[in-house]
């Protein structure tokens, strides 16, 4: 149904003479298809499924961060009433699996590298006595002196947490050696040069905290084999298709012989698309001869998961005294953990996004991701951006500051445009920059307020930039024999609500209304690749295999028609349901006497097939194996933060918030401003208050009351603006939000502090301690 | 041990150990998988149920001491006429995303408008400030408790 | 791991006491159970029994007595804030109990349990300390009364002797010009536990001024900042030079650790800066009566 229009007033669409044809479906704030499961309790998550007669696992990690296994004795355990399984590394393949790097296996063989490495698993008829026979495991070790952070990995002679690291298996080449698990570098112009030449070069270390993504659903699954020895596992996953490759790698069994069902997920937002808990849980199910069930304690979240990794920036940047920027230069080193995971993506893309939204003649960047024995991070929502962008915006507002320009001005000054290349080669396009900036200062009252706000109050700016789309989709749409109409795809509703947009496009394509569309439970059976709720990706990749397939079967059913109806295809139409000859809305054939006469005739079932790549679009992927050539399009947006600081205890209060982005298509712009709400909420978790405490390799806050989820008490109400202006690629011109909002609130709340307190804290999230001790600190005596 | 517990109107007979919390015991033994289990120790709410009428976590409470109270869940919300206004408020105004904090922020909202039937924003934040959303930023659940405010005074 | 062996809902006090004596059975007194729950579910000590003591009525009432007011041990956190007669006459409790976690957690905990629970944290403990609280304890030889200031021997230990329960909180009556309030330094605005937590009452006797100032999370235990008192107590009015000297005093009174939540050298600060804070605003609030309360 199209909901009535409950859009917030403060919302405000469209700024530039984008063509409006008249949507009936896109562009509307149409309700979830899945709120009322949702709002009843009946949706079921990975958390809600239990199977008769399943066993539940407990995993015991490793307790020390670096030490060599001398033996596991499991006899205690394996005694204990009600054990049906006990597995420890002997029990896993070889092989190594790992998305970007194989370089773990399912459990530690020899050594454990950080506190929560997997080094044994039980299975047992009820969770309480699984945990008891995991504290009956006795491990002895021999403890190895840890590296816990990257300087003390990067030094010389430091000992190398994987010696083989040259060796394994990568998904595409890239430098290894050392600890260091990725490294790259990219250059344009010369910036030694650019720096002589600059009235003014500034240069700081900025660093950014290890997050966990926190889903209010912490992960679950279920695995069990079935007579013929068929793997099935039900899960809560981002990317379907990538957990059931991975899987089978792991398990060095063939994709045939897994199949993969997603639950209802309960949050991803980077935090269940590592294939974590499923291979050790089809491993216990395989050994014990009985579905298992894994779920992860709260404290496990934190422990055993792959989290957002610390990075460590070091920024120099050049500019003449009337504010054009010159060059710049940066250095990264990602903290990976004991595994590479995710970091080596979130570290290339830290390199490739490290320049913004701005036009720097000279760059130079280098990347490490780097191996320690701390947890084992992976990629959060941001991925690598989030990072990136704090360190250059909060860096361009100290830079604004020596050169006593406002920072508005400065970055106005140095926007990207159409047509400029971006340090991976990536070639900008539909680029809003200067739009979501101007509109950003206009309705946050910027100019007027800045150095006006009174003593304590500051406002600060950054701009967005992150990539859009990745990868290849596909989807199918067939026409049921009453005339409504299915989709499948692989795309799994992580709670962005994809599903009900992907209902939307199909609507709008065929003119049907929506609730005569549905979109299939994804599951690996049935369901053909999709990267996944990923990358900003399912309204943009998804959305256009959607619209393909869609356009497939809306041509096969106007063929159909044109034939009974006696006319040509291109005489006919459909409107609501109806397909007619395009001089009258009468007669014709309704969707059901079409599906009728295709199914019961020479034609055959109408299906709809569409397959989207996002390699199309470009005639020359490049990127050293990174690849972001092959990003499609990227989105843009400002945030600008208003704050007010109390100078005796370093909190801050937020006083107002205003987020402007380029979404091209807001195809429901009621789901799509959730994604901003939620997102900016992250951030400023991020900028704030969220961070996990690290020391000796152990995290001291692996908790909902130490590590601070903000509450609806911290979240500020957020001004939401819009600018459409349709993409040249995306469905309906739409691009993607969904890692978007992220980025603003870390440079924009550091920036507005500085502003209120003179004050610039090179750290997120920005504690009141740091505050206090920044304050301090340039206190003169 | 053998204990009865009255959910949702319902007498259930469940078998419990004496330490089992509440939530376990509606999730596992009595099939009611609506509330949600996020933390296990009372920091997010997800497992919010009424009992004889007050919000509490579930996971904190003894089943065994549940006995003799009414335990509402969010499966006992909606009844033949249809959503509770909260629901409706919930699903019209765009508050569910992920919905695993859902059911448990749905019984606090019922239990708020059942304190302050016009609430302002403040006293609908000061409410739901036991219950942790990672999706939504909040902005859209408070909307949607003002709207369910507005039909449940349209019903009154 | 040890469990929870049983659960024994008594619905009076001697049935309450007599499960207590019978030490063999390892019998703990449970109220809200929103901390104790959580301890025993990953209890490394011996099996348990617990004592589930909600159902006793005479234990969840408030009552004006002997020139106070008795509140019950297992009086509900979102009681006390509901309470008129706490309102009335205690204000700053209900500032400490408002900000405990979140709402459901304080329909199930309770003042007894927030007290008897010994966290240095505990955000009722330090207005209950400027408030000059004393505990009643019952056990099966007799009863009696403990200062509050006197009831917390460690983090997690207070003097209540096995086989003894806390029965009720008594406040007395203070002049109904005291003004007093509870300062919780969080970084969170919810659901999180003080950094530093400040209670100060202040009052006129005769013409001088009179303070209490209760301390938390700076300490083993929650605390008075007895040699700050001092200084505040027998001046003629309150500034900014002697709201200083007093915060500096409380400071030296605290010893804090560093944690997660923050380093001593912070919490120090912390204290220092917020009793001054306190002491100047309630100055300020004595001298203007009750005008704009």
């Amino acid at each position: 149904m199209a909901a009535p229009e409950t859009r917030d007033p403060v919302v405000e669409v469209g700024t530039k003479e984008p063509t409006k044809p008249a949507y009936k479906y896109v562009g509307k704030s149409v309700t979830r298809i899945d709120s009322v499961a949702k709002v009843t309790g009946a949706s079921r998550f990975s958390t809600d499924f239990y199977l008769k007669g399943m066993l539940h696992a407990k995993i015991l990690f490793s307790d020390r961060p670096y030490a060599r296994i001398i033996d596991i004795d499991i006899s205690k355990a394996l005694a204990l009433p009600g054990v049906k399984a006990v597995i420890t590394g002997d029990d896993a393949p070889i092989r190594r699996y790992g998305v970007y790097l194989k370089d773990k296996t399912i459990l530690a063989k020899g050594e454990v590298r950080y506190i929560g490495d997997r080094v044994a698993a039980v299975a047992a008829v009820t969770e309480r006595i699984a945990e008891q026979a995991v504290s009956l495991i006795k491990v002895r070790y021999e403890d190895l002196d840890p590296l816990l952070d990257t300087t003390a990995a990067l030094k010389e002679g430091a000992s190398r947490l994987h010696p083989d690291v040259a060796e394994y298996e990568a998904g595409f080449p890239y430098i290894r050696y050392g600890n260091v698990c990725m490294e790259a570098e990219l250059a344009r112009g010369d910036v030694a040069t650019a720096f002589a030449e600059s009235d003014v070069v500034l240069e700081a270390v900025y660093r950014t905290g290890a997050v966990n993504q926190a889903p209010i659903e912490p992960h679950a699954c279920v695995a069990g084999f079935d007579h013929r020895g068929r793997l099935t596992v039900w899960t809560a996953t981002q990317q379907l298709s990538v957990c059931h490759a991975e899987l089978a790698a792991a398990l060095e069994i063939p994709m045939v012989d897994v199949r993969v069902i997603p639950l209802e997920c309960g949050g991803g937002f980077g935090g269940k698309l590592d294939t974590n808990l499923e291979p050790l849980t089809a491993l216990l199910a395989q050994k014990a001869g009985r579905a298992v069930r894994l779920a992860m304690t709260r404290e496990e979240e934190f422990v055993a998961a792959n989290n957002r990794a610390p990075f460590e920036i070091k920024i120099k940047l050049g500019a003449t005294s009337d504010g054009k920027l010159t060059g710049g230069e940066v250095d990264i080193v990602a903290d990976a953990g004991a595994y590479a995971d995710h970091v080596v993506g979130t570290a290339s893309h830290a390199l490739s996004s490290s320049e913004g939204v701005y036009r720097f003649p000279s760059w130079k960047v280098r990347t490490r991701a780097v191996y320690t024995n701390n947890p084992d991070y992976g990629c959060m929502r941001g991925y690598g951006t989030i990072q990136a962008l704090f360190a250059l915006e909060t860096h361009l507002d100290a830079l604004a500051r020596k050169i006593a320009i406002d920072p508005a001005e400065l970055r106005l000054a140095n926007l990207v445009e159409d047509g400029d290349e971006l340090i991976s080669s990536a070639a900008l396009h539909d680029v809003h920059i200067r739009e979501t900036m101007e509109t950003a200062l206009d309705r946050s009252g910027y100019w007027e307020k800045k150095g006006s706000m009174g003593p304590n109050r500051g406002i600060g700016i950054a701009n967005i930039v992150k990539t859009v789309g990745l990868l290849s989709s596909s989807a199918t749409v067939r026409l049921n024999e009453d005339g409504t109409v299915a989709i499948t795809t692989a795309a799994v509703e992580i709670g962005c609500g994809t599903h009900t947009v992907l209902s939307q496009i199909a609507a709008e394509v065929l003119d049907v209304p929506i609730d005569r569309v549905s979109v299939g439970a994804p599951e690996s059976d049935s369901t053909a690749y999709d990267l996944g709720s990923i990358a900003s990706r399912t309204v943009f990749d998804n959305g256009s295999a959607v619209r393909l397939a869609t356009e497939d079967l809306r041509a096969k059913i106007v063929e159909c028609a044109a034939r009974e109806l006696g006319c040509d295809a291109d005489e006919v139409m459909i409107t609501e349901g109806r397909v007619h000859d395009v001089s009258s809305l009468e007669g014709g054939m309704t969707l059901e006497a079409v599906a009728g006469t295709s199914i019961y005739g020479a034609e055959g079932p109408l299906v709809g097939f569409g397959v989207w790549s996002a390699y199309r679009h470009h005639d020359d992927p490049v990127g050293g194996g990174f690849a972001e050539g092959i990003y499609p399009t990227f989105g843009f947006g400002t945030h600008v933060a208003e704050v007010e600081i109390d100078p005796g205890t370093g909190q801050v209060s937020i006083l107002d918030y205003t987020a402007c982005h380029d979404v091209g298509k807001a195809i429901n712009p009621m789901a799509l401003e959730g994604q901003i709400e939620g997102g900016v909420a992250q951030g400023l978790g991020g900028a704030l208050w969220e961070e996990m405490l690290v020391s000796d390799g152990r995290i001291l806050n692996p908790n909902l009351v130490d590590y601070r989820l903000p509450t609806i008490m911290d979240v500020p109400r957020v001004q939401i603006s819009l600018v459409e202006v349709p993409d040249a690629l995306g469905p309906f011109g739409a691009k993607g939000i969904g890692e978007h909002p992220i980025l603003g609130p870390g440079p924009s709340i550091a920036n507005a502090i500085a502003d209120a307190s003179g004050v610039l804290v090179n750290q997120i999230p920005v504690t009141p301690e740091r505050l206090l001790d920044a304050i301090d600190a340039s206190t003169p005596g | 041990m053998d204990i009865e517990l009255n959910v949702n109107g319902d007498m259930l007979h469940v078998v419990v150990s004496p330490g089992e919390v509440l939530i376990d015991t509606l999730r596992e033994s009595a099939g009611l998988t609506g509330s949600k289990k996020g933390c296990a120790t009372g920091d997010c709410g997800a497992c919010t149920v009424l009992l004889d009428g007050r919000p509490v976590t579930s996971c904190l409470v003894l089943s065994v001491s549940a006995q003799g109270k009414g335990v509402t869940t969010i499966e006992g919300l909606a009844d033949e006429t249809g959503l509770h206004p909260v629901q409706e408020g919930f699903v019209a105004m765009g508050a569910v995303q992920c919905g695993y904090c859902t059911p448990g922020m749905v019984m606090m909202a019922t239990a708020v408008l059942a304190e302050q039937p016009h609430p302002t924003d403040a006293q609908i934040r000061a409410g739901l400030a036991g219950n942790l959303c990672r999706c939504t930023g909040y902005g859209k659940i408070i909307a949607a408790v003002q709207s369910a405010a507005l039909m449940m005074a349209e019903e009154a | 791991m040890a469990s929870i062996l049983e659960v024994i809902c008594p619905t009076d006090v001697d049935g309450v006491l007599s499960v207590l004596g019978e030490s063999d059975r390892n019998p703990r007194v449970v109220a809200g159970g929103t901390d104790l729950l959580l301890q025993y579910q990953h209890w490394s000590g011996p099996d348990v029994t617990i004592v589930d003591i909600t159902g006793v009525r005479s234990l969840s009432e408030i009552i004006e007595e002997d020139g106070g007011l008795r509140i019950g041990a297992t009086v509900r956190l979102s009681d006390i804030i509901g309470s008129a007669q706490v309102a009335h006459h205690f204000p700053v409790l209900i500032e400490g109990a408002v900000v405990v976690a979140g709402p459901q957690i304080r329909n199930l905990a309770t003042i007894g349990g927030n007290v008897c629970n010994a966290s240095p944290s505990a955000d009722t403990v330090a207005p209950l300390l400027v408030l000059d609280a004393v505990v009643r304890l019952l056990s099966g030889s007799g009863k009696r009364s403990v200062p509050l200031c006197e009831f917390f021997a460690a983090p997690g230990q207070t003097v209540l002797e096995p086989g003894e329960l806390l029965e009720s909180i008594w406040i007395p009556l203070s002049s109904p010009k005291t003004k007093a309030s509870y300062t919780k330094l969080s970084p969170r605005r919810a659901m999180d536990l003080a950094v530093v937590g400040v209670a100060v009452a202040l009052w006129r006797e005769d013409s001088s001024l009179r303070t209490r100032i209760g301390l938390g999370a700076v300490a083993p235990t929650p605390l008075r900042a007895f040699s700050a008192e001092d200084v505040v107590n027998g001046a003629g009015g309150m500034d900014s030079v002697l709201a200083e000297e007093a915060g500096q005093e409380a400071a030296a009174d605290a010893s804090p650790i560093s944690d997660v939540r923050g380093s001593a050298r912070y919490r120090a600060a912390m204290v220092e800066r917020l009793v001054a804070r306190s002491l100047q605003d309630l100055g300020g609030r004595l001298k203007n009566g009750n005008v704009g309360e």
